[in-house]
């Protein structure tokens, strides 16, 4: 289980996390959602110790980093990497010595090229296969399927089944609304560095409706185009 | 094609801030270094003044970046890339078309302007698909990168060896031995992204062991061949190989050590200067190497728990 409690969080004098509260339990998948820079982000790089932050974050079976997979928005490539060697790194991170990558290659990436020259949703699907080949407890996806084909999506959306079918802790974000009905048993809605909203399965429309109704038309309006 | 060389000159300004100098400290600065570096190069050099046109032209060339052309191209017209990209050539080649005048060597002065007109039109590939195989690729790190981008250093490096062998020349063989050290070191340069620290399973100092044993091993892989021909050919001198061998790694765990001491800081080129003075006065690595190290640790512990 993981208790967040009471995180803040400032950039200087400004704050963009404020008295954040969860609780994340094993076999849970929740997702928070909010507008850009709603905060979303640095909530993860709070939990994951990224950033140092006010409050706690506590992990009921001790380090929380040597057990959490962190999927960033946008994965980070060491240039002249392949996509194997990038995955051979994130599992020598985690002392992980013997692994089939060819088997193991969900996705069916071209390993043997190099991962910067990758398109954004090989990259993504890259980023992913390194965090689920690390054994991890808690995984941390920010944006998980931006970027990615329909077919990719299906994948992690069964990935993301077979996590919670083995209790692991899941937390993501998306802008996409189907894929948080199909996958998230929890879903939070951040807004302005605050959770103002945390509700069950049943009650994920709510928080889409008043995200929707934020005043889009009269926004598009004043963009005057002509 | 105004606001985009205000920005550039904005770009400039926060770079030396980000340094920790003014601006005004800055530019001067940089003026003295580049006009005294271009005299010892011309004093020394044979055939300085066409070298020195060739080298303003590489210069010009590979300090361009093709993710910023590549922006430049698709957000002006085509008349306003090209004027963008042939104004920014010339720029570039201008510190050195102005040493050139004050040398009243005019005629390169013209060269070098042509030929950063001229490279203006040349293609260069953001990034290449032939993978350099390598022999570190049980710890995919600093050292299956750098040596990707410098494995062509080496062929230099072991002919030094072997002119050394033919040519009688011990020193050229050590000489050798510390490029080796020098190209390693290179390799970490380059701030290491947080994630890429955070990922480790490890608290500060098992990751900073970690790092450098991989240091160890493979500089050692690297310098190999030429231990080997030096043991051979110059085996009465053998401590001598083995004393620049200790202080070449000494030298690269220092480098690491300052990497992390310095972590997220953009100070390159700090590192560069305590490098060389440690390259000139090694006893300086003996304060050195513990104060990074303490220093390190600390900012790891950030990253690392």
């Amino acid at each position: 289980m993981i208790n967040i409690k009471s995180l803040h969080k400032y950039y200087g004098n400004k704050q963009v996390l404020q008295d954040i509260n969860l609780t994340f339990n094993s076999g849970e998948i929740h997702g928070i959602v909010g507008e850009n820079g709603a905060g979303k982000t640095t909530l993860f790089n709070s939990m994951s110790g990224m950033e140092s932050f006010d409050g706690t974050v506590e992990y009921s079976k001790g380090e929380i980093k040597n057990s959490m997979g962190f999927l960033p928005t946008n994965p980070y490539f060491l240039s002249k990497i392949t996509g194997k060697e990038y995955l051979r790194l994130l599992c020598n991170a985690r002392n992980i010595e013997e692994v089939n990558f060819k088997e193991k290659n969900i996705f069916d990436l071209p390993l043997d090229q190099y991962a910067e020259t990758y398109s954004t949703g090989m990259k993504k699907k890259l980023a992913l296969t390194g965090v689920l080949l690390q054994n991890n407890d808690i995984f941390i996806l920010d944006e998980p399927f931006n970027g990615v084909d329909i077919y990719s999506n299906t994948i992690i959306n069964q990935v993301l089944t077979k996590l919670k079918e083995l209790n692991k802790i899941v937390v993501l974000s998306s802008h996409i609304f189907s894929t948080l009905y199909e996958t998230c048993d929890y879903l939070h809605y951040l807004k302005n560095g605050k959770i103002i909203k945390s509700v069950g399965k049943t009650q994920f429309e709510s928080i889409e409706k008043e995200m929707q109704a934020s005043g889009i038309g009269v926004k598009i309006d004043k963009l005057n185009l002509k | 094609m105004r606001y985009y060389y205000q920005l550039q000159y904005k770009r400039i300004h926060r770079s030396f801030k980000d340094f920790g100098t003014e601006p005004f400290i800055g530019y001067p600065i940089i003026v003295m270094l580049f006009y005294w570096l271009s005299s010892v190069f011309f004093d020394r050099v044979v055939y300085a003044n066409y070298v020195y046109v060739l080298i303003g032209a590489i210069f010009a060339y590979s300090f361009s970046n093709p993710e910023h052309s590549k922006f430049v191209k698709q957000h002006f017209s085509t008349s306003g890339h090209l004027k963008i990209t042939v104004l920014n050539n010339l720029i570039k080649v201008t510190p050195f078309a102005m040493f050139l005048v004050c040398k009243m060597y005019y005629l390169e002065t013209l060269l070098i302007c042509l030929l950063a007109f001229f490279i203006s039109f040349m293609k260069k590939r953001s990034s290449t698909s032939i993978i350099i195989p390598t022999p570190f690729g049980k710890k995919p790190a600093e050292f299956i990168i750098g040596f990707r981008k410098t494995f062509w250093l080496f062929f230099l490096i072991y002919s030094l060896t072997f002119i050394a062998v033919f040519k009688g020349n011990f020193n050229l063989g050590v000489f050798s031995l510390v490029s080796v050290f020098l190209v390693c070191s290179s390799y970490y340069m380059k701030p290491d992204p947080e994630f890429y620290i955070w990922i480790h399973a490890m608290n500060a100092k098992e990751f900073l062991k970690y790092k450098m044993l991989i240091a160890f091993k493979y500089s050692l892989l690297l310098t190999l061949p030429i231990l080997v021909v030096l043991s051979i050919f110059y085996l009465d001198q053998m401590h001598i190989t083995l004393i620049f061998l200790g202080m070449g790694w000494l030298y690269l765990i220092m480098y690491i050590l300052i990497r992390y001491a310095f972590q997220n800081q953009g100070l390159e080129m700090l590192q560069g200067i305590i490098g060389v003075l440690c390259l000139l006065f090694p006893p300086v690595m003996i304060i050195a190497i513990p104060y990074f190290y303490t220093k390190a640790i600390h900012n790891l512990e950030l990253l690392l728990k």
